[in-house]
């Protein structure tokens, strides 16, 4: 079996207006992510983070500029089929209620023609990936499930098809704060091993410190700043950066000592 | 009196199955086109508008007596509530959730069928209930022009001034509408707890 390799992308000062709205949503913003890089993006409520997000898989359209998929215009590829191989997962999960923890999760593979048999092996790969006994949660409805069990199910339902690219807008946003931690380090190693090249949205500085190869900042629909969560702890570009990022000094040791657990081998 | 019983269910029975067969179909299709959506709607809301003896009458004049009359007025009503129910049900869905179905880019068909139909069912057995109660009222008029069912005791009763088939017709009527009743609610309830989060 073949997995394509994962996307690189490219926005070109992407900029999104709402209908009714005088203010850009997104305003001119320019970035490349690598294929296989993992790029949290953080930012306050409606500071755009989301809609970035969402120009991705085309859910919000551009109104000026372009985002480049493997250096090919987002909009000249067949919507249902490219999203096909982009995986999402949303804070709220997503899960549809009336399917089984299993149908869920064939969906897409469904839909793209796979055997039944591969499907059914896939489920049972997907679910032990996420720490999910597929023998007891299989046939599990959503309403049966914790918060932290439904958002490892998101998040397997996201990955099932080898998606070539990982939409995650803070999917962890309704867990436990207590199990956070635990779900972000289960994620990094999924992803690490996955290979995807994923853009995660969280409004939560220590998450996206944790997580991402890079950092990217909005504020107010534009991009302020993007680097290493090392470099940007250390040398962050601008006093608002650091106000976000850095804290106070106790934090700023915290996030510092935390990013270092992550940055050893494993 | 069971044969009249019997007519009786499989006229309203075959009425809403139609009705339901095109208006269920039809609303999943508009329901996101407003501009289409809405004059249809007004549409099966004028038909539904019209006294049921003056729809029997001008049909008896196109279709002659008997049930095809009351079977093409039973359906006529039942569309309005089944379309406008589906509707309802489609645009009750949660967005998170039809965005999702978006973004996973399953086909047009595949989030009406597997997504959006299922989750609005529990509306669509609401309006189903309404349109068959309707129906199960509305058939018994249908005596009046030649149909079969309970009406058929009733306005006979009536022009033989006949106590006994008068309470039969009646009580027939309001035992079936009673078990439809209970039977779609028991349905929804059901649907309801398939559906929710």
């Amino acid at each position: 079996m073949t997995v394509e390799a994962p996307y690189a992308l490219r926005f070109d000062r992407a900029s999104v207006r709402f209908p009714g709205s005088p203010a850009l949503a997104l305003d001119r913003i320019s970035l490349d992510i690598a294929a296989g890089e993992l790029l949290t993006i953080v930012g306050a409520s409606g500071s755009g983070k989301s809609t970035l997000l969402r120009c991705v898989n085309r859910l919000v359209e551009l109104c000026d500029g372009r985002i480049e998929i493997d250096g090919r215009d987002l909009a000249t590829f067949a919507l249902d089929p490219f999203r096909r191989t982009i995986g999402y997962a949303i804070q709220g999960v997503g899960l549809f209620a009336h399917l089984t923890v299993a149908e869920n999760l064939a969906l897409v593979p469904e839909t793209l023609g796979w055997p039944r048999a591969r499907i059914d092996a896939r489920i049972d790969e997907i679910l032990a990936t996420v720490r999910l006994d597929p023998t007891v949660y299989r046939k599990r409805r959503p309403r049966a499930l914790s918060g932290g069990q439904a958002q490892r199910v998101g998040i397997a339902r996201a990955l099932m098809a080898y998606p070539r690219l990982l939409l995650l807008d803070e999917p962890f946003g309704a867990v436990d704060p207590i199990l956070r931690p635990q779900l972000q380090a289960e994620l990094l190693d999924v992803l690490r091993n996955a290979r995807t090249t994923t853009l995660f949205v969280t409004h939560d500085v220590d998450e996206a410190l944790f997580l991402g190869d890079r950092i990217a900042v909005i504020d107010d629909g534009r991009l302020r700043a993007v680097g290493s969560p090392r470099a940007m702890l250390e040398r962050p570009p601008d006093d608002s950066t650091a106000a976000l990022l850095c804290g106070d000094r106790l934090l700023h040791e915290y996030r510092l000592a935390r990013l270092a657990t992550r940055e050893q081998p494993t | 009196m069971i044969a009249a019983i019997s007519a009786h269910i499989a006229l309203c029975a075959f009425a809403v199955a139609v009705a339901a067969a095109v208006a269920v179909p039809a609303a999943l299709a508009l329901a996101d086109r407003p501009s289409v959506e809405r004059p249809l709607s007004a549409l099966l809301g004028a038909l539904y508008t019209i006294p049921s003896l003056a729809l029997l009458a001008v049909l008896v004049q196109f279709v002659g007596l008997g049930n095809a009359s009351v079977e093409i007025a039973l359906v006529a009503y039942a569309l309005y509530a089944i379309f406008r129910s589906t509707v309802a049900g489609v645009r009750a869905i949660p967005a998170e959730q039809r965005e999702v179905a978006t973004a996973l880019g399953l086909p047009s068909w595949k989030r009406r069928l597997r997504v959006e139909l299922p989750l609005a069912i529990p509306a669509i057995l609401s309006g189903l209930r309404i349109a068959t109660l309707g129906s199960i009222a509305l058939a018994t008029l249908g005596g009046y022009v030649g149909g079969s069912g309970l009406g058929a005791i009733l306005f006979t009763g009536f022009a033989l001034q006949n106590r006994a088939m008068l309470v039969q017709g009646a009580l027939g009527v309001v035992a079936i509408a009673l078990l439809a009743e209970l039977a779609f609610r028991a349905l929804e309830r059901s649907a309801r707890r398939r559906a929710s989060a």
